[in-house]
């Protein structure tokens, strides 16, 4: 089985099998349309990924390595958050940090499952939580100006979605 | 061995100590020796300044000098303490930004899974987020926005706010004399406008209009005064990318044929009452007969005849309601037409098994039906096996009906719908077990010799999802749920019209077989005690509605704020023997998963 070598932005070298490592779409175009042949032995740059979180994700494209091609995003079904498979989940049970660090990286890298998965987990963390406990949660600051009394207007002005 | 030296703009410098001299032999032979080497402060001061080590440095201090040094050190650490209060908060906003450092499309694609009420919330947590909502178009059109009933918008009314990024505007009972430029800023973004119950004129409306060219969907469910003074107010209105059309009556459809060149789906809500109307329709659905796929009137013999004439129609799915009784021939007939129908809805139009098998085999595309049998006697639904490619199937009954599936099949079935429905004994089980993919079963005011017969034909369906028992009615009074039959089921709908019709026991029994059941919907004479039932089977319960429980007191609340632990949803509506002080305790628990509607 053909492998090939990432270095991550603190230095640090994997030995990744290709198959594997295409789960990445930025390392597949480098692979397959620019031509970067992983035989010469050398480590292709991950100058945006650091290696505790290359690590995490790489776990988890050796678990997911096997997929089939996801379908094509339709409309409802991207509204939906509870069918997070239950590997996944307990895989995203990290510190908020290193869930927005996986995020970065498979954005960067171009992991569609990932990127969804992570975002529906960070959707069910706002789910059901007023305004004041969405930024105690993600520890934000109220940047609103004091005068603007913007959650009134809000319940005012908008409603929920119009039922189907 | 290294000593610190320390210049004092109070960067420390590490140095080998043989570089400036060993500190035994500098306590032997005192300061002299170190005074002399000088060094460069490696710090931001790069003077030059004299080392010494600590213990000779401060044995070479005079009174004077430490006094001054103490109040150096004094004005240095207020100058340390002010620093740290300033960079308190920049660390933690440093640490924030990192924290919540996101592409703007990440973001999008989280917030895409929240609906409209949540995400007002998030688009007043901060500013990042609220632009990030604004920006986004399909964000932004998740938002409705209203404005009070009774409201009079005049030339001169202004909306109290900025309407944010809204796509969308539902007006509910406001009159509409005129509009200002809000509007003009606000018609521009808009793909959805609709109009309930408001008081305006139909010129006020076509003016509006103007203004709107990206509409998409219109819906109209009021009456329009002074109608008829028209003239060519409809000038310059042009909704050419309005694809839902619906309106309250057909007085004035014809207006909007040449006006809405992409319409797709077309809906009139009231009878159609006078002779000229079933020509009105008729006219406008010529106008539009390139584009429009979706139907949905009430139907006239005339209409049905006129309907079938357009060459150009193709629809894909049309409903007919209608007050009259109907020839069964004219239908046939608007089906053989109109071949492309995937959809129809005939549900009001009674018709039998025979011209329904007619129906079936003239439109080879139907993936939907919603019918009414008229037959009376033993009836056997043949014209399942007809229609192939059925992925809906509702059935309405009557009471002189029985009904009995035998060996038909649906290959392709995901719901089925009885309703009114008498089964004869063994009537469904075989016919579901040739339906490999159905999904959702509905049982609405259903008859059935016994409860093995109700549940024998739904257990070992490993796709069923979601189950409604609606006012089932058994004579016998006897069997129920077998062991480890509805392990797929999500969503689960009751409702008890005789209080006594399903026992206790029998539902422990059914939830106890239903291990992933996340949605619970009770309705009419569920008790308390049932409630109770639920909350306590149910562990992983998300979703709970309790619609017109008339019997469900106090001890419900308590129940469901003990065992619920894990609800998303809670849904409680005109429960009237539910006490406010009941409501508020769910409040209290619920902060944002109730919603009350009494």
């Amino acid at each position: 089985m053909s492998t090939i070598k990432l270095e991550t932005s603190d230095g640090v070298k994997f030995t990744v099998k290709t198959q594997v490592a295409k789960c990445s779409g930025t390392i597949r175009t480098m692979l397959e349309d620019i031509g970067i042949n992983p035989q010469d032995g050398e480590a292709i740059p991950l100058s945006n990924v650091h290696s505790t979180i290359l690590q995490k994700i790489l776990v988890w494209a050796e678990h997911h390595v096997d997929d089939p091609e996801p379908p094509r995003e339709d409309a409802d079904a991207a509204k939906r958050t509870d069918d997070i498979c239950s590997w996944d989940e307990d895989f995203l049970k990290v510190d908020q940090r290193t869930l927005f660090d996986v995020m970065l990286a498979a954005n960067y890298l171009d992991m569609k499952q990932l990127i969804a998965v992570c975002c529906k987990t960070v959707a069910n963390m706002i789910k059901g939580k007023t305004a004041d406990q969405i930024r105690r949660t993600f520890n934000i600051e109220n940047d609103f100006p004091p005068g603007e009394e913007d959650k009134i207007r809000l319940r005012n002005q908008f409603c929920e979605e119009r039922s189907r | 061995m290294r000593q610190r030296l320390l210049c004092f703009c109070l960067q420390t410098l590490p140095l080998q100590c043989q570089t400036v001299q060993n500190r035994d032999k500098c306590s032997k032979k005192h300061t002299q020796t170190m005074e002399s080497v000088q060094l460069i402060c490696r710090g931001p001061c790069g003077k030059p300044f004299h080392a010494l080590c600590d213990e000779c440095f401060l044995g070479s201090l005079t009174q004077k000098t430490l006094q001054s040094l103490t109040r150096r050190i004094d004005s240095i650490d207020e100058t340390l303490r002010n620093l740290s209060t300033l960079l308190v908060p920049l660390l933690a906003m440093t640490a924030q930004q990192r924290e919540l450092h996101l592409p703007t499309e990440l973001w999008e694609q989280i917030f895409q899974h929240l609906g409209g009420r949540q995400l007002a919330r998030v688009r007043a947590t901060c500013r990042r987020w609220r632009d990030v909502v604004d920006g986004c178009p399909r964000l932004a059109g998740k938002f409705v926005v209203k404005l009070p009933t009774d409201t009079l918008v005049d030339e001169h009314y202004e909306p109290g706010h900025v309407m944010g990024s809204a796509a969308r505007v539902a007006l509910e009972k406001v009159e509409i004399v005129g509009v200002g430029f809000w509007w003009r800023s606000l018609g521009e973004r808009l793909t959805s406008l609709s109009l309930n119950n408001c008081k305006l004129s139909l010129p006020i409306l076509l003016g509006m209009l103007k203004f709107t060219p990206n509409l998409k969907s219109l819906e109209l469910r009021t009456k329009f005064c002074f109608a008829t003074a028209v003239g060519d107010a409809s000038d310059g209105v042009k909704l050419t990318k309005l694809e839902e059309l619906t309106l309250l009556s057909a007085k004035n459809v014809t207006l909007f044929g040449p006006l809405c060149p992409r319409l797709k789906r077309f809906r009139i809500l009231a009878n159609l009452q006078r002779g000229d109307d079933d020509r009105n329709v008729a006219q406008f659905l010529q106008a539009v007969q390139h584009t429009v796929e979706d139907v949905d009137v009430y139907l006239t013999a005339d209409l049905l005849r006129y309907v079938t004439e357009i060459e150009q129609l193709q629809l894909k799915r049309i409903s007919f309601r209608c007050i009259s009784r109907l020839e069964e021939l004219p239908l046939v007939s608007f089906c053989q037409a109109q071949w492309s129908i995937e959809d129809l809805g005939i549900e009001r139009f009674g018709t039998t098994n025979a011209t329904l098998c007619l129906i079936g085999t003239s439109l080879p595309k139907l993936s939907r039906i919603t019918v009414r049998i008229t037959d009376d006697g033993t009836v056997l639904p043949s014209f399942v096996n007809t229609m192939p490619r059925l992925k809906h199937l509702k059935i309405n009954g009557n009471s002189k009906l029985f009904m009995t599936f035998g060996t038909l099949q649906s290959p392709t079935l995901t719901q089925l719908h009885l309703h009114d429905v008498r089964l004869a004994q063994n009537g469904l089980k075989p016919y579901l077990r040739k339906c490999p993919t159905i999904r959702a079963i509905i049982l609405e005011y259903c008859t059935f010799d016994n409860w093995s017969e109700v549940f024998g034909p739904l257990e070992q369906l490993p796709t069923l999802r979601h189950l409604e028992l609606v006012g089932i009615v058994v004579k016998n009074n006897i069997g129920g749920p077998t062991a480890g039959c509805f392990a797929g089921l999500r969503s689960l709908k009751l409702s008890y019209l005789a209080g006594g019709d399903m026992s206790h026991r029998m539902l422990a029994a059914l939830l106890g077989q239903c291990g992933q059941l996340e949605e619970v919907h009770l309705t009419d004479r569920v008790d308390d005690e049932m409630v109770r039932i639920v909350g306590g089977s149910v562990r992983g319960l998300r979703r709970l509605t309790m619609d017109r429980c008339v019997c469900l007191t106090d001890a419900s609340v308590e129940h469901v704020v003990k065992s619920c632990a894990k609800l998303e949803q809670l849904v409680v509506r005109d429960c009237m023997r539910i006490t406010r002080s009941g409501l508020s305790v769910l409040k209290r628990r619920f902060p944002t998963v109730l919603s009350v509607n009494d």
